[in-house]
Protein backbone atom coordinates (compact mmCIF):
# COMPACT_ATOMS: atom_id res chain seq x y z
CA UNK A 1 0.00 0.00 0.00
CA UNK A 2 2.76 2.09 0.66
CA UNK A 3 4.76 1.13 -1.95
CA UNK A 4 1.74 2.01 -4.44
CA UNK A 5 1.21 5.31 -2.81
CA UNK A 6 5.60 6.00 -3.56
CA UNK A 7 5.06 4.95 -6.63
CA UNK A 8 1.92 7.10 -7.76
CA UNK A 9 3.47 10.03 -6.29
CA UNK A 10 7.13 9.56 -8.27
CA UNK A 11 4.82 9.26 -11.40
CA UNK A 12 3.01 12.12 -10.76
CA UNK A 13 6.09 13.95 -10.07
CA UNK A 14 7.37 12.87 -12.62
CA UNK A 15 4.50 14.13 -15.45
CA UNK A 16 4.77 17.44 -13.28
CA UNK A 17 8.59 17.66 -14.35
CA UNK A 18 8.14 17.15 -18.08
CA UNK A 19 6.79 20.29 -18.97
CA UNK A 20 9.39 22.43 -17.01
CA UNK A 21 11.42 20.00 -18.78
CA UNK A 22 10.90 20.78 -21.88
CA UNK A 23 10.03 24.82 -21.24
CA UNK A 24 14.41 24.77 -20.52
CA UNK A 25 14.70 23.76 -24.38
CA UNK A 26 11.34 24.97 -25.98
CA UNK A 27 10.33 28.42 -26.13
CA UNK A 28 12.48 31.79 -27.25
CA UNK A 29 14.78 34.29 -26.33
CA UNK A 30 15.77 37.31 -27.33
CA UNK A 31 19.14 39.32 -26.78
CA UNK A 32 19.89 42.57 -28.02
CA UNK A 33 22.90 44.86 -27.80
CA UNK A 34 23.15 48.94 -28.95
CA UNK A 35 24.90 51.78 -29.05
CA UNK A 36 22.72 55.07 -29.61
CA UNK A 37 24.52 58.38 -30.96
CA UNK A 38 22.40 60.76 -29.71
CA UNK A 39 22.29 59.29 -26.27
CA UNK A 40 25.86 59.73 -26.01
CA UNK A 41 26.27 63.25 -27.90
CA UNK A 42 23.37 64.72 -25.87
CA UNK A 43 23.62 62.99 -22.24
CA UNK A 44 21.23 63.11 -19.71
CA UNK A 45 18.72 65.04 -22.03
CA UNK A 46 20.89 67.36 -22.94
CA UNK A 47 19.18 69.49 -26.19
CA UNK A 48 21.05 69.86 -29.31
CA UNK A 49 21.70 73.42 -29.87
CA UNK A 50 23.07 74.33 -33.32
CA UNK A 51 23.43 77.03 -34.97
CA UNK A 52 21.54 77.02 -38.70
CA UNK A 53 23.42 80.13 -39.63
CA UNK A 54 26.95 78.46 -38.96
CA UNK A 55 28.49 76.79 -41.87
CA UNK A 56 30.68 74.45 -41.43
CA UNK A 57 34.29 75.58 -43.04
CA UNK A 58 36.25 72.32 -44.00
CA UNK A 59 39.76 72.86 -44.55
CA UNK A 60 40.62 70.16 -47.12
CA UNK A 61 42.41 68.05 -47.15
CA UNK A 62 40.49 66.88 -43.86
CA UNK A 63 41.89 64.62 -40.91
CA UNK A 64 38.59 62.16 -40.08
CA UNK A 65 38.35 60.05 -36.96
CA UNK A 66 36.26 57.33 -37.10
CA UNK A 67 35.26 55.31 -33.91
CA UNK A 68 32.69 53.56 -32.42
CA UNK A 69 29.86 54.88 -30.34
CA UNK A 70 30.84 53.54 -26.73
CA UNK A 71 28.01 51.75 -24.97
CA UNK A 72 26.32 53.33 -22.24
CA UNK A 73 25.13 50.04 -19.97
CA UNK A 74 25.51 46.65 -20.04
CA UNK A 75 23.06 43.75 -19.59
CA UNK A 76 23.63 40.41 -18.25
CA UNK A 77 20.95 39.45 -21.50
CA UNK A 78 23.70 41.12 -23.71
CA UNK A 79 27.01 39.91 -23.93
CA UNK A 80 26.92 40.63 -28.43
CA UNK A 81 28.75 43.47 -28.40
CA UNK A 82 31.69 43.49 -30.08
CA UNK A 83 34.92 43.53 -28.37
CA UNK A 84 37.28 46.30 -28.73
CA UNK A 85 40.10 44.86 -31.25
CA UNK A 86 37.01 43.16 -33.22
CA UNK A 87 35.99 46.76 -33.41
CA UNK A 88 39.01 47.78 -34.87
CA UNK A 89 39.28 45.03 -37.39
CA UNK A 90 35.61 46.33 -38.08
CA UNK A 91 36.18 50.15 -38.31
CA UNK A 92 39.11 48.98 -40.98
CA UNK A 93 36.31 48.25 -43.85
CA UNK A 94 34.89 51.55 -42.50
CA UNK A 95 38.13 53.32 -43.31
CA UNK A 96 38.24 52.27 -46.64
CA UNK A 97 35.16 53.61 -47.60
CA UNK A 98 37.30 57.28 -47.02
CA UNK A 99 40.94 55.86 -48.39
CA UNK A 100 41.41 57.25 -52.08
CA UNK A 101 39.32 60.26 -51.52
CA UNK A 102 41.65 63.04 -52.98
CA UNK A 103 39.73 65.72 -49.79
CA UNK A 104 40.48 62.71 -47.24
CA UNK A 105 44.27 63.20 -45.94
CA UNK A 106 44.36 60.77 -42.77
CA UNK A 107 41.59 58.43 -41.59
CA UNK A 108 42.28 57.88 -38.07
CA UNK A 109 40.71 54.93 -35.92
CA UNK A 110 39.65 56.08 -32.87
CA UNK A 111 39.45 53.49 -29.64
CA UNK A 112 35.92 53.59 -28.30
CA UNK A 113 37.05 53.89 -24.75
CA UNK A 114 39.28 57.45 -26.05
CA UNK A 115 35.90 58.95 -26.34
CA UNK A 116 35.07 59.62 -22.83
CA UNK A 117 32.00 57.43 -20.65
CA UNK A 118 30.30 60.89 -20.25
CA UNK A 119 29.74 61.17 -23.89
CA UNK A 120 29.17 64.55 -25.67
CA UNK A 121 30.03 67.10 -28.04
CA UNK A 122 32.95 68.14 -25.50
CA UNK A 123 34.15 64.73 -25.30
CA UNK A 124 34.19 64.21 -29.00
CA UNK A 125 36.37 67.71 -29.55
CA UNK A 126 38.90 66.68 -26.82
CA UNK A 127 39.51 63.22 -28.61
CA UNK A 128 39.65 65.41 -31.66
CA UNK A 129 41.97 67.74 -30.51
CA UNK A 130 44.09 65.10 -29.34
CA UNK A 131 44.55 63.43 -32.90
CA UNK A 132 44.45 66.63 -34.70
CA UNK A 133 40.81 65.52 -36.21
CA UNK A 134 38.70 68.03 -38.38
CA UNK A 135 35.70 65.42 -38.50
CA UNK A 136 34.91 62.85 -36.47
CA UNK A 137 32.69 59.37 -38.09
CA UNK A 138 30.45 58.08 -35.21
CA UNK A 139 29.25 54.18 -35.91
CA UNK A 140 26.22 53.42 -33.63
CA UNK A 141 24.61 49.91 -34.34
CA UNK A 142 21.52 47.99 -33.18
CA UNK A 143 21.43 44.22 -32.99
CA UNK A 144 18.64 42.42 -31.73
CA UNK A 145 19.22 37.78 -31.90
CA UNK A 146 15.92 36.27 -31.42
CA UNK A 147 16.07 32.27 -31.08
CA UNK A 148 12.95 30.20 -31.78
CA UNK A 149 12.34 26.66 -31.03
CA UNK A 150 10.74 24.73 -33.97
CA UNK A 151 8.72 21.84 -33.93
CA UNK A 152 11.24 19.37 -33.65
CA UNK A 153 12.81 20.64 -30.22
CA UNK A 154 10.08 17.87 -28.37
CA UNK A 155 13.35 15.78 -29.37
CA UNK A 156 15.69 17.60 -26.95
CA UNK A 157 13.70 16.11 -23.93
CA UNK A 158 15.74 12.91 -25.35
CA UNK A 159 18.56 14.54 -23.95
CA UNK A 160 20.41 13.53 -27.05
CA UNK A 161 18.64 15.52 -28.83
CA UNK A 162 19.50 18.51 -27.53
CA UNK A 163 23.55 17.81 -28.68
CA UNK A 164 22.28 16.04 -32.43
CA UNK A 165 18.95 18.32 -33.67
CA UNK A 166 19.07 21.59 -34.97
CA UNK A 167 15.63 22.88 -33.71
CA UNK A 168 16.57 26.28 -32.50
CA UNK A 169 16.24 28.86 -34.59
CA UNK A 170 18.57 32.22 -34.38
CA UNK A 171 17.61 34.97 -36.35
CA UNK A 172 19.27 38.25 -36.00
CA UNK A 173 18.94 42.01 -37.06
CA UNK A 174 21.58 43.98 -37.50
CA UNK A 175 21.81 47.84 -38.09
CA UNK A 176 24.99 49.85 -38.36
CA UNK A 177 24.68 53.93 -38.92
CA UNK A 178 27.78 56.47 -39.55
CA UNK A 179 26.98 59.74 -38.78
CA UNK A 180 29.72 62.19 -39.82
CA UNK A 181 30.37 65.75 -37.80
CA UNK A 182 32.55 68.70 -38.37
CA UNK A 183 33.87 69.23 -35.11
CA UNK A 184 33.68 73.13 -34.98
CA UNK A 185 30.38 73.40 -35.69
CA UNK A 186 28.85 70.24 -34.53
CA UNK A 187 26.80 69.83 -37.62
CA UNK A 188 25.99 66.46 -39.58
CA UNK A 189 27.56 66.44 -42.63
CA UNK A 190 26.74 63.36 -44.02
CA UNK A 191 25.38 60.06 -42.46
CA UNK A 192 25.40 56.34 -44.17
CA UNK A 193 22.99 53.27 -42.90
CA UNK A 194 24.15 49.56 -43.26
CA UNK A 195 21.49 46.59 -42.55
CA UNK A 196 21.95 42.98 -42.37
CA UNK A 197 19.33 39.95 -41.34
CA UNK A 198 19.98 36.35 -41.60
CA UNK A 199 18.90 32.84 -39.48
CA UNK A 200 20.80 29.90 -38.97
CA UNK A 201 19.38 26.73 -36.85
CA UNK A 202 21.54 25.59 -34.03
CA UNK A 203 20.85 22.50 -31.91
CA UNK A 204 19.81 23.53 -28.23
CA UNK A 205 23.26 23.36 -26.30
CA UNK A 206 24.69 25.03 -29.21
CA UNK A 207 22.49 28.04 -29.27
CA UNK A 208 24.21 30.73 -27.04
CA UNK A 209 27.52 30.58 -29.49
CA UNK A 210 25.48 30.09 -32.10
CA UNK A 211 23.51 33.42 -31.29
CA UNK A 212 27.19 35.04 -30.68
CA UNK A 213 28.90 33.72 -34.08
CA UNK A 214 25.61 34.68 -36.31
CA UNK A 215 25.83 38.52 -34.31
CA UNK A 216 29.58 38.84 -35.31
CA UNK A 217 28.99 37.63 -38.91
CA UNK A 218 26.03 40.01 -39.15
CA UNK A 219 28.01 42.56 -37.80
CA UNK A 220 30.28 42.37 -40.21
CA UNK A 221 28.08 41.78 -43.52
CA UNK A 222 26.63 45.06 -42.18
CA UNK A 223 29.35 46.87 -41.86
CA UNK A 224 30.29 45.79 -45.64
CA UNK A 225 27.02 47.43 -46.65
CA UNK A 226 27.49 50.64 -44.41
CA UNK A 227 30.61 51.00 -46.48
CA UNK A 228 29.70 50.75 -49.76
CA UNK A 229 26.81 53.37 -48.52
CA UNK A 230 29.32 55.67 -46.96
CA UNK A 231 31.41 55.57 -49.88
CA UNK A 232 28.02 56.38 -52.01
CA UNK A 233 27.44 59.17 -49.55
CA UNK A 234 31.43 60.66 -49.10
CA UNK A 235 30.89 60.75 -53.05
CA UNK A 236 27.20 62.69 -52.84
CA UNK A 237 28.74 65.58 -50.71
CA UNK A 238 31.41 66.16 -52.69
CA UNK A 239 29.11 67.01 -55.39
CA UNK A 240 26.56 68.90 -52.57
CA UNK A 241 29.39 70.52 -51.46
CA UNK A 242 30.14 72.42 -55.11
CA UNK A 243 26.16 72.77 -55.59
CA UNK A 244 24.25 74.03 -52.61
CA UNK A 245 27.50 75.63 -50.65
CA UNK A 246 26.39 74.12 -47.46
CA UNK A 247 29.85 73.34 -46.53
CA UNK A 248 32.79 76.55 -47.14
CA UNK A 249 35.84 74.80 -48.22
CA UNK A 250 39.02 76.13 -47.89
CA UNK A 251 42.12 74.60 -48.78
CA UNK A 252 45.50 73.21 -47.52
CA UNK A 253 47.78 75.02 -44.97
CA UNK A 254 50.16 71.79 -45.22
CA UNK A 255 52.30 72.51 -48.15
CA UNK A 256 55.76 70.82 -48.83
CA UNK A 257 58.17 73.14 -49.75
CA UNK A 258 59.95 72.83 -53.02
CA UNK A 259 63.46 73.98 -52.29
CA UNK A 260 66.78 74.11 -53.90
CA UNK A 261 69.20 72.28 -51.83
CA UNK A 262 72.48 74.52 -50.80
CA UNK A 263 74.72 72.37 -52.30
CA UNK A 264 72.95 73.14 -55.56
CA UNK A 265 72.80 76.59 -55.12
CA UNK A 266 76.76 76.63 -54.23
CA UNK A 267 78.00 74.79 -57.29
CA UNK A 268 75.40 76.69 -60.09
CA UNK A 269 77.82 79.82 -58.02
CA UNK A 270 80.80 77.68 -59.05
CA UNK A 271 79.61 77.47 -62.58
CA UNK A 272 78.80 81.30 -62.78
CA UNK A 273 82.06 82.49 -60.98
CA UNK A 274 84.35 80.04 -63.22
CA UNK A 275 84.91 81.99 -66.65
CA UNK A 276 87.22 79.45 -69.26
CA UNK A 277 90.32 81.83 -71.00
CA UNK A 278 87.90 80.53 -74.17
CA UNK A 279 84.43 79.83 -73.88
CA UNK A 280 83.44 76.39 -75.99
CA UNK A 281 80.56 75.79 -77.22
CA UNK A 282 78.92 72.35 -78.32
CA UNK A 283 78.13 71.99 -81.60
CA UNK A 284 75.21 72.61 -82.72
CA UNK A 285 72.81 69.58 -83.23
CA UNK A 286 70.73 68.65 -86.84
CA UNK B 1 84.19 73.70 -81.65
CA UNK B 2 84.28 77.57 -82.62
CA UNK B 3 86.45 79.73 -79.62
CA UNK B 4 84.77 82.55 -78.13
CA UNK B 5 86.69 85.65 -78.86
CA UNK B 6 84.96 87.55 -75.96
CA UNK B 7 87.44 88.43 -73.23
CA UNK B 8 87.07 86.67 -69.87
CA UNK B 9 86.25 90.07 -67.72
CA UNK B 10 83.22 91.21 -70.44
CA UNK B 11 82.32 87.55 -69.75
CA UNK B 12 82.07 87.48 -66.15
CA UNK B 13 80.46 91.28 -65.81
CA UNK B 14 77.46 89.96 -68.16
CA UNK B 15 77.15 86.94 -66.24
CA UNK B 16 77.15 89.11 -62.86
CA UNK B 17 74.40 91.61 -64.66
CA UNK B 18 72.10 88.15 -65.65
CA UNK B 19 72.85 86.98 -62.10
CA UNK B 20 72.03 90.20 -60.81
CA UNK B 21 68.60 91.10 -62.91
CA UNK B 22 67.50 87.14 -62.93
CA UNK B 23 67.56 87.24 -59.22
CA UNK B 24 65.79 90.44 -58.02
CA UNK B 25 63.28 89.67 -60.70
CA UNK B 26 62.58 86.17 -59.26
CA UNK B 27 62.75 87.52 -55.80
CA UNK B 28 60.44 90.59 -56.75
CA UNK B 29 58.09 87.22 -58.24
CA UNK B 30 58.71 84.83 -55.56
CA UNK B 31 57.96 87.21 -52.44
CA UNK B 32 55.20 88.90 -53.99
CA UNK B 33 53.09 85.16 -54.72
CA UNK B 34 54.20 84.07 -51.40
CA UNK B 35 51.83 86.55 -50.07
CA UNK B 36 48.74 84.13 -51.37
CA UNK B 37 50.40 80.86 -50.36
CA UNK B 38 47.10 79.63 -49.39
CA UNK B 39 45.54 80.59 -52.68
CA UNK B 40 48.31 79.86 -55.71
CA UNK B 41 49.98 77.03 -54.07
CA UNK B 42 49.49 72.88 -55.74
CA UNK B 43 46.72 71.54 -53.84
CA UNK B 44 44.84 68.63 -56.20
CA UNK B 45 41.05 68.83 -54.42
CA UNK B 46 41.73 73.08 -55.37
CA UNK B 47 42.95 72.39 -58.82
CA UNK B 48 40.20 69.37 -58.92
CA UNK B 49 37.65 71.86 -58.22
CA UNK B 50 38.18 74.35 -60.95
CA UNK B 51 41.16 76.24 -59.07
CA UNK B 52 42.98 75.53 -62.45
CA UNK B 53 45.88 78.63 -62.03
CA UNK B 54 47.24 77.07 -59.18
CA UNK B 55 48.99 74.75 -61.78
CA UNK B 56 51.23 77.63 -62.71
CA UNK B 57 51.00 79.79 -59.78
CA UNK B 58 52.46 76.77 -57.42
CA UNK B 59 55.69 77.40 -59.30
CA UNK B 60 56.05 81.39 -58.17
CA UNK B 61 54.31 80.86 -54.36
CA UNK B 62 56.43 80.03 -51.74
CA UNK B 63 56.48 79.18 -47.96
CA UNK B 64 58.13 81.91 -46.35
CA UNK B 65 60.95 84.66 -47.47
CA UNK B 66 63.76 82.31 -46.84
CA UNK B 67 62.29 80.00 -49.48
CA UNK B 68 61.48 82.28 -51.83
CA UNK B 69 64.88 84.01 -51.93
CA UNK B 70 66.88 80.35 -51.73
CA UNK B 71 64.83 79.60 -55.02
CA UNK B 72 65.43 83.30 -56.52
CA UNK B 73 68.75 82.92 -56.05
CA UNK B 74 69.19 79.75 -58.08
CA UNK B 75 66.88 80.77 -60.13
CA UNK B 76 69.65 83.89 -61.09
CA UNK B 77 72.74 81.62 -61.13
CA UNK B 78 71.19 79.25 -63.79
CA UNK B 79 69.63 81.91 -66.06
CA UNK B 80 73.30 83.33 -66.03
CA UNK B 81 74.51 80.25 -67.36
CA UNK B 82 71.93 79.50 -69.66
CA UNK B 83 71.67 82.43 -71.14
CA UNK B 84 75.05 82.23 -73.12
CA UNK B 85 73.97 79.14 -74.58
CA UNK B 86 69.99 80.35 -75.41
CA UNK B 87 68.37 83.00 -76.14
CA UNK B 88 66.08 84.43 -73.01
CA UNK B 89 62.79 83.54 -75.20
CA UNK B 90 64.35 79.59 -75.21
CA UNK B 91 65.29 79.52 -71.67
CA UNK B 92 61.47 80.99 -70.68
CA UNK B 93 59.82 78.70 -72.92
CA UNK B 94 61.49 75.85 -71.29
CA UNK B 95 60.95 76.93 -67.76
CA UNK B 96 57.15 76.78 -68.90
CA UNK B 97 57.45 73.28 -70.03
CA UNK B 98 59.04 71.96 -67.31
CA UNK B 99 56.63 73.12 -64.61
CA UNK B 100 53.76 71.95 -67.09
CA UNK B 101 55.56 68.63 -66.75
CA UNK B 102 55.63 68.84 -63.22
CA UNK B 103 52.27 69.80 -62.51
CA UNK B 104 50.74 67.17 -64.54
CA UNK B 105 52.66 64.86 -63.15
CA UNK B 106 51.55 66.09 -59.52
CA UNK B 107 47.50 66.01 -61.00
CA UNK B 108 48.17 62.22 -61.96
CA UNK B 109 50.49 60.57 -60.02
CA UNK B 110 50.58 62.53 -56.89
CA UNK B 111 47.13 62.74 -55.28
CA UNK B 112 47.82 63.94 -51.53
CA UNK B 113 50.87 66.01 -52.60
CA UNK B 114 50.20 70.25 -52.08
CA UNK B 115 53.53 71.88 -52.27
CA UNK B 116 54.77 75.02 -53.35
CA UNK B 117 57.88 76.89 -54.58
CA UNK B 118 60.54 76.63 -57.79
CA UNK B 119 62.83 74.29 -57.14
CA UNK B 120 61.71 71.60 -59.53
CA UNK B 121 61.66 73.93 -62.35
CA UNK B 122 65.39 74.86 -60.87
CA UNK B 123 66.03 71.32 -61.28
CA UNK B 124 65.14 71.29 -64.68
CA UNK B 125 67.06 74.22 -65.61
CA UNK B 126 69.94 73.09 -64.00
CA UNK B 127 69.95 69.78 -65.82
CA UNK B 128 70.16 71.92 -68.82
CA UNK B 129 72.94 73.94 -67.75
CA UNK B 130 74.59 70.12 -66.85
CA UNK B 131 74.28 69.26 -70.74
CA UNK B 132 75.80 72.81 -72.18
CA UNK B 133 78.41 72.97 -69.18
CA UNK B 134 79.59 69.52 -70.65
CA UNK B 135 82.33 70.99 -73.53
CA UNK B 136 83.53 73.52 -72.05
CA UNK B 137 84.13 72.32 -68.57
CA UNK B 138 83.46 68.44 -67.81
CA UNK B 139 84.75 68.73 -64.16
CA UNK B 140 82.07 71.42 -63.26
CA UNK B 141 79.52 69.93 -65.41
CA UNK B 142 80.29 66.53 -63.54
CA UNK B 143 79.86 68.62 -59.94
CA UNK B 144 76.42 69.99 -61.15
CA UNK B 145 75.25 66.55 -62.08
CA UNK B 146 76.68 65.05 -59.11
CA UNK B 147 75.51 67.48 -56.70
CA UNK B 148 71.60 67.14 -58.69
CA UNK B 149 71.81 63.46 -59.06
CA UNK B 150 72.71 63.66 -55.32
CA UNK B 151 69.86 65.90 -54.49
CA UNK B 152 67.39 63.58 -55.61
CA UNK B 153 68.44 60.55 -54.38
CA UNK B 154 68.80 61.70 -50.58
CA UNK B 155 65.42 63.24 -50.88
CA UNK B 156 63.68 60.17 -52.12
CA UNK B 157 65.22 58.55 -48.88
CA UNK B 158 64.20 61.04 -47.09
CA UNK B 159 67.64 62.09 -45.40
CA UNK B 160 67.54 65.28 -46.84
CA UNK B 161 66.21 68.16 -44.38
CA UNK B 162 64.97 66.12 -41.85
CA UNK B 163 65.04 69.61 -39.83
CA UNK B 164 62.83 71.18 -41.73
CA UNK B 165 59.68 71.33 -43.86
CA UNK B 166 59.11 68.25 -45.99
CA UNK B 167 60.51 68.51 -49.53
CA UNK B 168 58.25 68.15 -52.60
CA UNK B 169 60.50 65.31 -53.84
CA UNK B 170 58.66 64.40 -56.82
CA UNK B 171 58.80 67.89 -58.71
CA UNK B 172 62.57 67.49 -58.23
CA UNK B 173 62.66 63.90 -60.02
CA UNK B 174 59.94 65.29 -62.82
CA UNK B 175 62.06 68.87 -63.26
CA UNK B 176 65.31 66.91 -63.75
CA UNK B 177 64.02 64.34 -65.97
CA UNK B 178 62.13 66.77 -68.26
CA UNK B 179 65.31 69.02 -68.21
CA UNK B 180 67.66 66.28 -69.01
CA UNK B 181 65.18 65.93 -72.15
CA UNK B 182 65.12 68.99 -72.89
CA UNK B 183 68.50 69.75 -72.39
CA UNK B 184 69.83 66.88 -75.31
CA UNK B 185 67.09 68.25 -77.64
CA UNK B 186 67.50 71.83 -77.67
CA UNK B 187 70.21 73.27 -79.86
CA UNK B 188 72.03 76.16 -78.27
CA UNK B 189 72.39 79.78 -80.09
CA UNK B 190 74.88 80.22 -82.66
CA UNK B 191 77.93 81.34 -81.72
CA UNK B 192 78.14 85.74 -81.99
Amino acid sequence: MIFNTTRRVLVLALIGALPGCSAAFYGGTERSTSSSMVDYLYPEGERPVVDPDLTPRLELPLRVGIAFVPTTERSWRAGLEPTEARRIELLEKVKSAFEGVDYVEEIQIIPSNYLGSAGGFSALEQTSRLYDLDVFALVSWDQVVNTEDSVFSILYWTIVGGYVIPASENSVHTMLDTAVFDIRTRKLLLRAPGFDHASRPTTAIASETGQKRISDVSFERAIGEMSKNLEAEVGKFGERVKADKSVEIAYSRNYKGSWAPVPLVVVLALSVLWVPRRIRRSPCVG
Amino acid sequence: MAPSAEPRSTLFRVRSVRFGIGTATAAALFTTASLGLSDLGFDRPAVLAGEYWRLATSHLTHLDIRHAVTNAVGAGLVSAILLEFHRLATVFGCTVAIAAVISAASLVFFGESSYAGFSGILYGLAAIAVIRLAPASPWLAATVAIVLVAGVVTALADWSRPWTTDVAVHTHVFGFAAGGVMGLWLRPKPLT
